[in-house]
Formats: structure tokens, sequence, C-alpha cells
């Protein structure tokens, strides 16, 4: 939802919207009319919340060496530690780590390499769609080819060749995640940039005089950010997705730095002598944080669409 | 229809020689080759010969030249770790993963089809709300997870089906297959489904859709007019009209399933080409690495032109653009 606030900034300094306060409003308003996507938000809600005070709340540092115990691991949920002053609730791992403390830095983890890397990719994407959609003519068709010719490969597919390249590490996932999903925002961008462009508030722009600079950050872009919006919660889940995919196959996120498709690898091992809760719960986790953002977008999308609006 | 198919091919031959470039400068300058071939103890004048032997000391466009002349023999080196060619390794496990890849296509179809005819058939029943919020879960279930939990469940508690391998292979024209026996037939169910879990949540909402609008039609009210068996009215006409797109759309999905056959053959240690490039990757079997980004970037493209060819072939509007 932090971008849906800042999304209501871009629209308070854009001299192309007025009425902002209404617009915010009505959009809250309408939201909260679906019971799924308010559960979604809910859920979303609470997952932010663990990410940003994940270590205050979380019952003991999963990586802190002093505060686990080796001869705890692997105990099913709910039963207490062995000196007594801690309940697994959702068991423990191999390495004696609380799973709940785990996965609360798990979902830390997670949240942040997909924010990060979408926002990046927006970023860079909204540069090359804007000046794309704007310039036209060669520019153009260089873009976009390049965005066809990545678009046609799958994303997973993409990512696994860059890190099988670049090996692992937090860095390099980040790079991975913004090469994999740039082409998606420049596409969009440019597509509503290019209906944008020709209303008549861009021509009553050019015929001030404004330098193109400012029409395309100042008029160009706020009109294309609920699409923008849009598109964007969808790929932060599919980011999540493809972090922890990655992360699953061992090419992701190191060791150090565990995500949840790492905790859910950790417990690989385990399911076969029937420890199913190692690798159970990360992913419970993980499906419920990707289905709360996919709900909070899809009713983003209805409301944000004019076309879908009855 | 010539001028755009040369225009077409050229342009994939292109995106084949700028990935190879991605990929040699990639691969070769990012590590240094060196490092791990040698031990460290190795003298100055060891060191020169060996960079000179591999060919490192020329400039990088000769070494780039050398490589593409060697890829296009079909020589990839060898792999560190089977001392075999590369690209050999490479082939001899592609078939496990197509025989995968189709496995879980065909499984999309078989399960897809059905319940998406039901759920378009009867749209208010409770069983096809049910299989729509599933056909939902099947599009957000990380796919890892998902293979986990199958084995959990079929494998570990309930013992019904095996955990991982291809189980007792036959020959077929000289390739090795699962699917013509008893045991490699359970060996191959649960991988299919878990790859193929995406497809069948598409399939079934595209049969339900496809199949709710069909029911609407003239043709399907005269057929009941005519007193036709209702199964007869869906098995035959209904679906016959449904299964064009379903195909087509199906069709495109080849390759994606043949990307995240990765995923499926690491959870269920099938013996196919997505293991064998994770494995790779963690020992750092360079040559084999090269190999496998060249051959599915190459699969890849070839995928894309055929379809692009095949659409040009169905819609002239295409080749317009």
């Amino acid at each position: 939802m932090a971008q849906n606030s800042s999304s209501a900034d871009g629209f308070a300094q854009s001299p192309a919207t007025y009425q902002t306060e209404n617009t915010v409003l009505s959009i809250l308003k309408e939201f909260l009319e679906s019971k799924v996507a308010v559960i979604g938000l809910v859920l979303l809600g609470f997952a932010i919340f663990l990410a940003l005070c994940g270590p205050l709340i979380s019952p003991q540092n999963p990586y802190d060496l002093s505060e686990i115990t080796i001869w705890d691991n692997k105990l099913p949920p709910l039963s207490a530690a062995t000196d007594g002053n801690l309940t697994y609730y959702l068991g423990t791992d191999d390495q004696g780590r609380d799973l709940l403390s785990s996965i609360i830095y798990g979902i830390r983890t997670s949240i942040g390499v997909a924010l990060t890397s979408t926002l990046i990719a927006i970023m860079i994407g909204c540069i090359a769609g804007l000046f794309a959609a704007y310039f036209g003519g060669r520019i153009d068709s260089l873009i976009m080819r390049a965005v066809d010719l990545q678009l046609s490969f799958p994303t997973i597919l993409v990512a696994l060749l860059l890190l099988a390249i670049f090996g692992k590490g937090v860095d390099k996932v980040l790079i991975a995640l913004i090469v994999v999903q740039w082409a998606f925002f420049a596409r969009i961008v440019r597509g509503t940039a290019l209906v944008e462009k020709n209303k008549e508030y861009i021509e009553a722009a050019r015929c001030l005089g404004l330098p193109e600079k400012r029409i395309i950050f100042r008029h160009l872009l706020p009109n294309s950010l609920p699409q923008i919006i849009v598109v964007s919660s969808i790929r932060v889940a599919s980011a999540i997705r493809i972090e922890a995919t990655l992360s699953f196959l061992g090419v992701g996120m190191p060791v150090t730095k565990p995500s949840l498709g790492l905790l859910v690898s950790n417990g690989q091992d385990y399911m076969l002598s029937g420890q199913y809760w190692i690798s159970f719960f990360p992913g419970i986790a993980l499906l419920l944080l990707i289905i709360s953002i996919n709900l909070v977008g899809d009713r983003l999308r209805d409301i944000l669409n004019p076309r879908l609006k009855r | 229809m010539l001028v755009f198919f040369i225009r077409r091919l050229m342009q994939s031959v292109v995106v084949v020689a700028l990935m190879s470039i991605i990929v040699f400068c990639g691969i070769f300058m990012i590590g240094n080759p060196i490092d791990t071939l040698i031990s460290p103890e190795a003298t100055q004048l060891e060191y020169e010969e060996t960079v000179r032997d591999l060919g490192l000391d020329k400039p990088l466009h000769q070494q780039y030249f050398i490589f593409l002349r060697n890829v296009l023999r079909g020589d990839f080196g060898k792999s560190f770790v089977f001392n075999e060619s590369a690209i050999k390794v490479i082939l001899t496990r592609l078939p496990a993963t197509l025989e995968l890849a189709t496995s879980a296509l065909i499984m999309a179809v078989i399960l897809g089809v059905p319940l998406g005819l039901y759920a378009g058939i009867y749209p208010q029943k409770l069983a096809s709300k049910t299989i729509m919020n599933f056909s939902v879960l099947g599009f957000s279930l990380p796919s890892f997870w998902v293979g986990l939990m199958l084995i959990f469940v079929f494998a570990v508690k309930l013992g019904w089906l095996p955990a991982s391998g291809r189980g007792t292979t036959t020959d077929l024209f000289g390739i090795s297959v699962s699917f013509l026996t008893i045991d490699g037939l359970r060996h191959i169910f649960l991988p299919a489904l878990n790859l193929g879990l995406m497809q069948i949540a598409m399939t079934i909402r595209l049969v339900k859709a496809d199949t709710l609008e069909n029911m609407q039609l003239d043709y399907v009210k005269y057929a009941k007019v005519k007193g036709l068996h209702p199964l007869r009215i869906v098995c035959i006409h209904v679906l016959k009209n449904i299964l064009i797109p379903l195909i087509t759309v199906l069709g495109m999905q080849y390759g994606l399933l043949i990307a995240f056959a990765v995923v499926t053959e690491t959870i269920f240690a099938w013996p196919g080409m997505g293991k064998l490039i994770i494995d790779s990757i963690n020992i750092l079997d360079r040559p084999v690495i090269v190999a496998y980004l060249m051959i599915t970037v190459f699969m890849f493209i070839t995928i894309n032109f055929i379809v692009d060819i095949l659409y040009s072939v169905l819609d002239p509007r295409i080749r317009l653009k």
C-alpha cells in the first residue's frame, strides 16, 4: 500500500489532476467494498508489519548462534524448548532454529528484495517506456525490440541464466529481478503514454513551450501512474515468487540471508522422514503473501482500469 | 510471405549471435577460468603456459571467434565432472525433460478439460465454484512447495507413489522413456502433475469460459431441439469448438514448461537437463553451463520462430506489421 500513497503524492504534485483528496478517498472507499480484497489488504498489512518490526517481535533471532540450541533440532510444532522459556509454535528446523522466527525474518528478506527490485525496475521501465513513446522512431523501435526479445523468454529462465553467470548473492538476485522486470513496465508505460500523448493537455503543454523533460515527467508520467500501480502490484508478487524459486534451487539468496524459498528448501531433505513442518510453514507464509498481494492488486486493477468500470 | 519468413529468420540469427556474445562475455569475463583450472602453487611459467594453451592471451574478439567456431561445431569443451563432451551430457538428458514437459501438457488436458467443461455447463453448482477457486490457487501456489507437499502426501504418508527418479525405462527408437511401463508411469505422475499445475489451472479457466460461451450459441440450442443426447452435444459439438484455441494456448506453454522443469526435476530427482544445470551451477561445471544456456536459448528462439511463422500463415494481418 506504500505505493498507493506515493501515487497519491504524485497526483498532488501533478497540475494535470485536481481534487486529489477526493480521488484517493473514493478509491479507498471503492476498495473497501470487496470483502476478499479487504482480507487481502489486512494480510498484506500484517506481512509488511512483520517485515518492518520483525526483529522486535520474533521470539528469537534465528541467526544469532547464542540464542539457538542445537539439540532442539527438528522439534514438531508446539513443543517446548529444553531450557523451558520458549514454545516453538511452528516447530524447529535442523539447526534448532525456531521456525516462526525464521519465517518472520524470511518475510523481511523476501519483501525487501522484491520491493527494492520492483521499484528500480519501475524507474528503469518508466524512463525507457516514456522515452520510447514520446520520441518514437528509432529510439522507440530499439527499446521495444529489446522488450519484445526479453519477454519472449520466461522470466524464470532469464533469471536463472543471469544467476548462472553471476553466481549467488543478494546484489545478484536484485540485478536479475530488475533485468527480468523492467521490460513489463517499459511496455505498459509506453502503451499508456502513447494514448496520453495525443490528448489535448499534452498538446496544450507543448503550445505553452514547456521543456520536453517537464512534459514527460510532470504531465505524461502522472497520468500513466494508475496503470503502473496495477502492474507493479502483480509484479511484486511475481518477484517474490521468482526470488523464492531461485533461492529454493540454491542459486538465489546466500545461506546467511535466508528468504522463504531457502527455508522451504532447508526442509526438503526431511520431507521423506515425515518432518513436514520445516518446509510446510514457510511455504504457507509464502503462499499467503503472494495471494494477499494478488488480491489487493486485482482489486486495484478493477478500480483503476476505466475500461472495466461499469 | 517469403520476405516475412526471411526477415524473421535473420532476426532470429541476430538474436542467437547476440545471446552468444552475452553468454561468452558473462561467463568468461566475470570469473577468471584459470583460477579454477590451475593449482595455486603453480609457477609463473606454468601459469603462462596454461594461459597460452587455452588461448586466453589472445585479444577478446579473437577469443570470441574461437568460441563461436567451436560452438558451431557443437564443441563446448569437456564437462569437468563427467569428463565427456558437454553437449553430449546435455543431449542425453534432453529426452527425459521433453518427456516430463509433454506429460505435464497431457495432464493439463486430461484434468483440465473435463473439470472446465463441468464448471462451464453447471456454473452455479457448488462443485463448479470449488473447481474455479482451486484454479485461482493454481496460479498463486509456488510450484516448488507444491512438489514437496505432493511428495509428503502421496509418497511419504500414503505411500502410493514413488518420490524420485524415472523408474524402469524402455527404449523407444534408441531413446529411453518412462511412459511405457507401469513403474515408469507411477514415477512420472507426481512430477508431471507438479509441473503442469499452472497449465491445469489455465486449461480449466479457458475451457470454462469457452464452454459457457458456446452453450449459449445457436448450434447448441439447435442440437438440443433436435433431441441429441446432452453428452453427445458436449463431447462432440462443444468440445470440437473449444479444442482449437486451447491447443494454440497450450502449445505456447511448452517452452515455459521446459523452463520450469528445472524446479520439478530438482525436487523429484528427475534426471533431465534442468537438474543437470542446477548441479552444474553448484559445482561450477562451466562447459555444461555454457552449453545448457546456448541450447536453451536456441530452443526458445526456434519455438518463437515457428510460432510466429505459424501465426503469419493463419493470420495474414501480422505479416503487414
